[in-house]
């Protein structure tokens, strides 16, 4: 039932490997010229929904991370 | 990312760029209070259930105007080049077109009328992100159904043990049988994809220190002690990191060096607990890497809700004495949990104690036995007890 969109991670990740456009870590799950994942996420700050369309026209930098 | 920071925080203030990070743990707190610390203040948003699927930690995005991504895990040479290129001359907004929070109704309505997993799924985590402090039990609920027609997916496993941790925290680790279900879920979901390395770290924050490749939290004193000395308030913690969350990692040739139950107390003659004033509750996590070398045992002490005893704050705290199974060496063979303050109270008591042995062991046991003083404070009568038990592993 996740094929859709984990089949697209494993083709991303089989692109990485066998010379596909990544430009960086093979184990990565982003494609170099795709959009990012449509989603909203809540703020850390206040629980409030987020979505990087806020920003829409302006460069962003994006740190996916743990703190651990 | 303090020298990322130190990199693009120029071009944050002058306007040209934003940067936000989206963390992958359970507690949004401990991230914000890191950030803090960091002197960092951009946005941060939360993804603890990983809906973006990510296989692990950390990746730096650079994104355009239009919102494509066009750099993966940069370096800072290309983020000046990124910074250079031009606007895009038609910006493709389509790409983010907006998507709203998501409609509960709908949701609710497409699960029930559909029965698919998916639909449950979705259902389940708009109720996570959204409506958690009204609706978290019908988002366990959602969790389940959607595990009932699926029950070999390990996202839907993974999930639903972030739901149930959340709910122990949030009932202030009140309820063992929540913490016992996320285990038992992110177990589940690793067992299905042990190349998972977000699951896989969800596990080790709990798990046996033989596991960890470096300890979780152990950061948190210090950062408190900077931002302290700088003048600053650091942010508080709705659930303080102990035990496992700040143990350092052991070698597995270090395990000579932990000390084998030798100090196994005398047996005192001390009354049996016949009524169970008291009862306890074990969870036990095993290691990512073996399921047979070593545990990480989180236990927990409390009064009966039901019944009218204290503990007894006033005389000495509870005590634990263990001993292993042969061929299964413990962490420690006796444990002291202090009470708060208050001469009385009813709060849970949590300690955590590690098993190791060999790989092809027996499976273990612990047998032991508690010492605990407790009151009725309808009499005023306090009673010394004692509690034997024995865990199955």
């Amino acid at each position: 039932m996740f094929c859709p969109k984990t089949c697209l991670w494993f083709g991303i990740l089989a692109s990485a490997l066998y010379g596909g456009s990544m430009q960086t870590k093979a184990e990565s799950p982003f494609n170099v010229g795709d959009s990012f994942p449509d989603q909203w996420f809540p703020d850390a700050s206040d629980g409030r929904p987020r979505h990087l369309n806020q920003w829409f026209g302006k460069k962003i930098v994006l740190h996916l991370f743990a703190s651990w | 990312m303090p020298g990322w920071h130190d990199v693009t925080e120029p071009y944050r203030q002058s306007g040209q760029l934003e940067v936000v990070g989206l963390i992958q743990e359970q507690h949004p707190d401990r991230a914000a209070l890191f950030m803090q610390w960091k002197d960092m203040d951009w946005p941060l948003w939360v993804d603890s259930l990983n809906l973006l699927e990510l296989p692990a930690v950390p990746y730096t995005l650079l994104i355009n105007e239009s919102g494509r991504i066009r750099y993966v895990g940069p370096s800072q040479e290309e983020f000046l080049s990124f910074m250079a290129e031009p606007v895009p001359q038609k910006a493709s907004p389509d790409l983010f077109e907006g998507l709203e929070r998501p409609d509960l109704g709908w949701l609710h309505r497409q699960a029930k009328s559909t029965e698919q997993s998916l639909a449950w799924l979705a259902y389940a985590q708009a109720l996570y992100l959204w409506h958690w402090d009204t609706k978290s039990a019908s988002c366990l609920d959602a969790f389940e159904q959607a595990l009932a027609s699926d029950p070999g997916n390990g996202w839907i496993h993974f999930r639903k043990g972030v739901a149930h941790r959340r709910l122990f925290d949030q009932q202030l680790l009140a309820d063992p049988i929540e913490l016992e279900l996320a285990m038992k879920h992110w177990q589940k979901a690793l067992s299905l994809d042990p190349d998972q390395y977000i699951w896989r770290r969800r596990l080790q924050q709990y798990g046996p220190r033989l596991d960890k490749p470096y300890a979780f939290y152990d950061w948190v004193k210090e950062a408190r002690h900077a931002l302290k000395a700088r003048g600053e308030v650091p942010l508080s913690l709705m659930i303080e990191p102990v035990g496992s969350e700040i143990a350092k990692p052991v070698a597995r040739d270090a395990l000579a060096t932990i000390p084998a139950a030798g100090d196994w107390a005398p047996q005192m003659q001390v009354e049996r607990d016949k009524a169970r004033w008291i009862t306890w509750h074990h969870v036990s996590v095993a290691s990512t890497q073996s399921d047979r070398e070593s545990f990480r045992i989180h236990m927990s002490w409390a009064p009966v809700k039901q019944g009218s005893m204290v503990w007894n704050n006033e005389a000495e705290p509870l005590t634990l004495y263990l001993e292993a199974s042969d061929g299964w060496r413990l962490s420690q063979s006796t444990i002291q949990v202090l009470g708060p303050d208050s001469a009385h109270d009813q709060e849970r008591r949590w300690l955590e104690f590690e098993l190791s042995g060999q790989r092809d062991a027996t499976k273990p046991t612990v047998s032991g036995y508690a010492l605990y003083h407790v009151c009725d404070p309808d009499s005023g009568l306090c009673l010394f007890r004692r509690q034997d038990f024995t865990l199955s592993l």
